[in-house]
């Protein structure tokens, strides 16, 4: 029967991974359910999205564009989700300030998908005459293309300050030391290690890794977001604290090899 | 309802594929996957039709308008036709020009077929032949020719050095890039300039340091050069560590946000909220 089970209908090498899912999902959930109560919950302080305004507003007093890029990932891409759901607030604020937004990408879906974002974020702003289709257009679909295109919008238009949110590869250079010398204010995040350096480099404030998932819950303050950020530093904790127990348990196998629990606790995390 | 059913559709294929990594059954497991692949691609090639559609909008507007480098966007649109139209013509139709020069003549392995490759134009023929011949009796004797297709002749002479060259500019940016970051305005930036010295210095086979018009030696640690061993130790510890904090948060924040759009509480794909 188990082995038919494990054939056909669950793989049991999967168990731990379904686990630690199920339970840091459930976590994260709670939170959301807390946040829902109406319950007032404390979010550290991230000095990249506190810019925002910042930036923001230097290219209203200026009169000068906004440039928001979200990477060459696609739809599927949840860097690329979490940089649109940026993008909304963002445009958000672009629409209050009555300041232009440009948006180009590289994938024809995730224009698609913008475009909307963007309309229904005038929308929410009161500004929905405001709104121009051709601030968020397809612009090539090819990394190296996509990026000198992009690098050409920066000389030409020179907009004040630059977005660049999302997954990024060895374009990430190109752009932001771009950017950088046009004289932008610069906000970049992705969750990319390799790309991290260049971007702390370039620009005047980055994301780093999970830093990019907060930043919706965090600007727009929502209290089911939030909640749902609560959880994400509750199981980072947790996971501190597991890390620090491994540490001693394989420590302790060292020393004393008739206590296996170490090994154990490694084989449960393998995958 | 408009309202209702994407999140409706979003939360059963969330949880649709979400039980598909754990089931190991071939049709659920392999099947249902490379189903969904396909129907990803097949999307992307409705998708594709936008895409052109706002590139032939935007440019069209620009140069309707004699906006500042309009010219560009003449450029831009006269590449989109010119490449749609050799991509949709059939290979056989490609311009077929008789060789002038032969570029390339390989012997393949031990036996008598040499494989011939002749271009023409810019020192390349658009549609490059390979011609394969065989020697009979001292005298080649030909015996089948293939023809590479426009588009691939346009891809790989044209848009792959350009990428290429775009990539490239990449090593300037770095440096210029570097120059800023090594600037030791805070001690987090003096601990950075000293790693970042370290292993440029392990990146090298440096075994003495030029000083003062004289050398001095690095030594060695554990039969390795000293700057290598320093680099190893850099690369290994504290950069390994640093990246998998990055990489834990990362898929934390990864599960929250797909946790968020498969229970409708974020819903970028309608607008945002």
């Amino acid at each position: 029967m188990l082995e038919f089970i494990n054939e056909y209908i669950f793989n049991f090498e999967k168990l731990n991974v379904l686990v630690v899912l199920f339970f840091f999902g459930s976590l994260i959930l709670y939170f959301i359910y807390h946040a829902r109560r109406g319950k007032k919950l404390f979010i550290r302080r991230i000095p990249g999205l506190e810019s925002v305004d910042e930036a923001l507003g230097r290219a209203t007093e200026l009169g000068k564009s906004v440039l928001y890029i979200t990477g060459i990932g696609y739809e599927d891409n949840v860097q690329t989700i979490a940089s649109m759901n940026i993008l909304g607030n963002i445009a958000e604020e672009v629409a209050h300030y009555d300041t232009d937004l440009i948006v180009p990408c590289m994938n024809p879906i995730v224009m698609t998908i913008e475009q909307e974002l963007v309309k229904q974020a005038y929308t929410r702003a009161g500004r929905p005459e405001n709104y121009k289709e051709e601030s968020v257009y397809f612009l090539a679909s090819q990394q190296f293309p996509y990026a000198a295109a992009v690098s050409g919008i920066m000389v030409r238009e020179k907009p004040a300050a630059n977005f660049f949110l999302g997954s990024f590869a060895a374009e990430s250079m190109i752009l932001a030391e771009t950017g950088a010398r046009t004289g932008a204010i610069q906000i970049a995040g992705t969750a990319a290690p390799s790309q991290l350096p260049f971007f702390i480099v370039t620009c005047d404030y980055t994301l780093i890794g999970e830093e990019l998932f907060a930043a919706s819950a965090y600007m727009s303050r929502e209290p089911l977001l939030v909640g749902s950020l609560k959880g994400q530093d509750i199981a980072k904790f947790i996971i501190i604290i597991l890390l620090v127990l491994g540490i001693l348990l394989v420590s302790l196998e060292v020393f004393l090899p008739q206590f296996s629990l170490g090994s154990l606790f490694i084989k449960f995390f393998n995958v | 309802m408009r309202n209702k059913i994407p999140p409706i559709i979003c939360f059963v294929c969330g949880i649709v594929f979400l039980t598909q990594f754990f089931v190991p059954w071939d049709p659920v497991e392999n099947d249902m996957m490379q189903w969904a692949t396909n129907s990803m691609i097949v999307v992307g090639v409705f998708a594709l039709a936008i895409g052109l559609a706002s590139l032939v909008r935007l440019h069209g507007t620009k140069i309707s308008r004699r906006a500042p480098g309009w010219g560009y966007s003449v450029i831009t649109l006269v590449c989109v036709v010119i490449i749609a139209i050799i991509g949709i013509v059939p290979a056989k139709y490609s311009p077929n020009t008789p060789p002038t020069t032969v570029a390339k003549t390989d012997i393949i392995g031990n036996t008598n077929l040499i494989l011939e490759t002749s271009h023409s134009l810019f020192g390349y023929q658009p549609t490059t032949e390979i011609t394969n011949t065989i020697l009979v009796a001292g005298s080649k004797v030909q015996t089948g020719t293939r023809s590479i297709p426009l588009f691939d002749w346009f891809y790989n002479y044209m848009l792959y050095p350009l990428s290429a060259t775009t990539f490239s500019l990449l090593a300037f940016y770095m440096m210029s890039a570097t120059y800023r970051a090594v600037r030791a305005k805070s001690w987090e930036a003096g601990l950075l300039l000293v790693a970042a010295i370290i292993v440029l210095l392990g990146q090298v086979p440096i075994g003495q340091i030029p000083f003062v018009g004289k050398y001095i030696s690095c030594g060695s640690i554990n039969g390795i050069s000293t700057f290598d061993y320093l680099k190893g130790l850099i690369l290994q510890y504290p950069n390994t560590a640093a990246k998998r904090g990055i990489i834990i948060g990362v898929s934390l924040g990864a599960l929250a946000t797909s946790v968020k759009i498969i229970f409708g509480i974020e819903k970028p794909y309608m607008g945002g909220k």
